[in-house]
């Protein structure tokens, strides 16, 4: 067991080396810097900056002094923004990212659960359909389409909600649910069938035949079971989470770090895009890494050292 | 406690009878497949929504008189018409013609990014599973750290450094995109491996090729059509993304992505149909793609033909 947790860190801190080098040397392939564009600016003075962001040393050097920066968590200055380092970036948007994230998680796997439960319950049902054709509509449609039609429709048309920008709980509605619809449709296709499959399973036939019947059946016979699929996706839902929050908070105009990071992209900040990104990546690998270890207490079955 | 009877029993499955007349024909696993398929009617609709996409990509951009970078200012943002079908653009482009070209780059762009991904998929899973020890353990190893990376994350900063284009928007989503088809792949020859007709062959003396193509590969085969439809999607979605996030293909070539992406004032203009078709098409696609896969999944597997 202990062997099993040390091997998953291992593995976590190497990808999250990986994602690191892999930034630094794709940044680096880029012809040109930051400071190419701005033609009217004398040669001295180019020369300058390029030598107060390290720019001017070997290749090997800013690599070193920026895998030494990671380490001790300090991604350096931002280049377009004079004042404001890096850390200060993520500290600002990280905040305003994680409500919209840990919303969008919430109501993705609390409806998306509830609706997969009814639908195995009523198999073949009315409600069943219902809830099956609301989970292909939302995979069908992608975040971006989806925000439009609830921007168009919410706050354009009827005026109940904020267009964009971020404030009140208000302005968090919207992003959250455009978010939360991919995830929510998946999570609803997955509890069903994994629900469908342990109703048929022997135990399951065992205890309806002692006579246990609704709610208790569902919650200590069938859930309990079924839910274990279900969570072992919330690591590539997280992920799908926080990508699709670049997206969302651009069109939604949203202070997050995805805006930062999409905004870091057409400046060619490059200290922004390597610290955006190996931020991300090290929320994301550290959130799989915890659920990982979390299932294989929740479902006894499964022997964690003889896993893959 | 009740008096038992005759009544109180009762057949669970009331169909018990007909399904063992249904199994007294041997099918070939194709033929049962196609069998089961046919019977999903969801399925058929998306096959023949993607036929009908297919059809309209390589027609459609012919149809009309307009190509897909005409502009006239003169006719900007005119509603659906006879002279315009779809209405045209803030530019006065054709949206008829511009979404059609836009179904050839996305359909495009999602089938070869999903074929790049599936022939280094099989070869890494290939090898990982049939080499096994040393070479498995190393392969497992990169593909497990690479699976814990984001993976639009990866594409994004790939496009960022490649130079815009299509090959290299399949390029980049490739890059990641084959790890899902190679842990598959892996895992199903691993299993495979196991089997007993696998060792009744190699005891009558099969070669390791034999083995590989006529019993491995086969009955992998399965399993890697469902994954590879219901990747299509996921490739046209990550597409749309980049090219939402200006990282798609260059102007004035158009993709379901680019267009909603440049539609997006509308919402405030009020010219909708610009933002309406290229995001119903885009809907329609992944729509189909999903259906199509789920039906070939529940098809391939015996669980679920109850």
């Amino acid at each position: 067991m202990i062997f099993y947790i040390l091997k998953r860190i291992t593995t976590a801190l190497l990808a999250l080396f990986v994602i690191a080098t892999l930034t630094f040397v794709l940044m680096n392939l880029i012809p040109g810097d930051p400071f190419t564009n701005e033609k009217s600016v004398p040669e001295q003075v180019l020369k300058n900056l390029r030598a107060h962001y390290g720019l001017d040393q070997p290749l090997i050097i800013q690599y070193f002094k920026y895998m030494a920066g990671i380490m001790t968590l300090d991604f350096g200055p931002s280049i377009t923004s004079d004042t404001r380092t890096v850390n200060e970036l993520i500290l600002s948007g990280f905040p305003v990212s994680a409500v919209l994230g840990i919303q969008a998680l919430v109501i993705a796997v609390v409806f998306g659960m509830t609706l997969g439960i009814i639908a195995a319950i009523k198999h073949n049902g009315w409600l069943d359909y219902i809830s099956m054709v609301i989970a292909i509509l939302g995979l069908s449609v992608p975040s971006f389409v989806l925000s439009t039609v609830l921007i168009n429709y919410f706050a354009i048309k009827l005026e109940w909600l904020p267009v964009a920008t971020w404030g009140t709980w208000r302005h968090t509605v919207l992003p959250s649910l455009a978010l939360a619809v991919g995830p929510l449709a998946y999570i609803a296709r997955l509890t069903r069938s994994s629900i469908l499959e342990v109703l048929s399973s022997d135990y399951v036939q065992t205890a309806v035949a002692k006579g246990v019947t609704g709610s208790r059946l569902i919650f200590r016979h069938i859930l309990r079971n079924a839910l274990i699929p279900v969570v072992t996706v919330l690591g590539p839902i997280s992920a799908g989470i926080l990508t699709g929050s670049f997206v969302i908070e651009q069109i939604f105009g949203i202070p997050g770090i995805g805006k930062y990071f999409v905004q870091s992209i057409s400046d060619r900040d490059y200290p922004v895009i390597l610290g955006t990104t190996i931020f991300y990546s090290a929320i994301l690998i550290l959130f799989i890494l915890i659920i990982d270890l979390t299932y294989g207490f929740l479902d006894p079955r499964i022997k964690l050292a003889r896993r893959r | 406690m009740e008096a038992l009877n005759k009544k109180t029993f009762h057949f669970k499955e009331k169909n018990v009878q007909k399904i063992e007349e249904t199994n007294v024909q041997p099918f070939s696993q194709f033929k049962e497949t196609l069998y089961y398929l046919t019977k999903n009617k969801l399925a058929i609709v998306g096959l023949i929504i993607i036929l009908l996409l297919i059809v309209m990509a390589v027609i459609g951009p012919k149809l009309v008189s307009y190509s897909y970078s005409d502009q006239s200012l003169l006719e900007s943002n005119q509603p659906p018409s006879i002279e315009h079908w779809f209405g045209t653009d803030q530019l006065g482009r054709d949206i008829f013609a511009r979404t059609w070209t836009g179904a050839r780059i996305s359909l495009f762009i999602g089938i070869m990014a999903v074929f790049i991904d599936l022939i280094v998929g099989i070869i890494i899973g290939g090898i990982a599973g049939l080499k096994g020890g040393k070479t498995d353990e190393i392969l497992m190893r990169l593909v497990d750290i690479l699976y814990g990376l984001p993976h639009l994350l990866v594409t994004i900063l790939l496009m960022v450094v490649l130079k815009p284009g299509l090959t290299t928007i399949i390029l980049a989503m490739a890059a990641t995109g084959w790890i899902g088809i190679a842990r598959l792949v892996r895992g199903q020859i691993l299993q495979l491996k196991e089997c007993e007709y696998v060792m009744a062959s190699q005891v009558l003396g099969a070669g390791f090729y034999k083995i590989l193509f006529k019993h491995l590969l086969p009955n992998t085969l399965g399993p890697i059509i469902v994954a590879m439809t219901l990747s299509v999607p996921g490739a046209i979605f990550a597409e749309a993304t980049l090219s939402f996030l200006g990282l798609g293909v260059p102007v004035p070539l158009a993709s379901w992505g680019t267009m909603t992406s440049e539609a997006l004032v509308t919402l405030l203009t009020g010219h909708l149909w610009i933002l309406f078709f290229p995001a119903f098409f885009i809907s329609l696609t992944m729509f189909a793609f999903n259906v199509v896969g789920d039906g070939l999944r529940d098809a391939l597997d015996p669980k679920m033909r109850t």
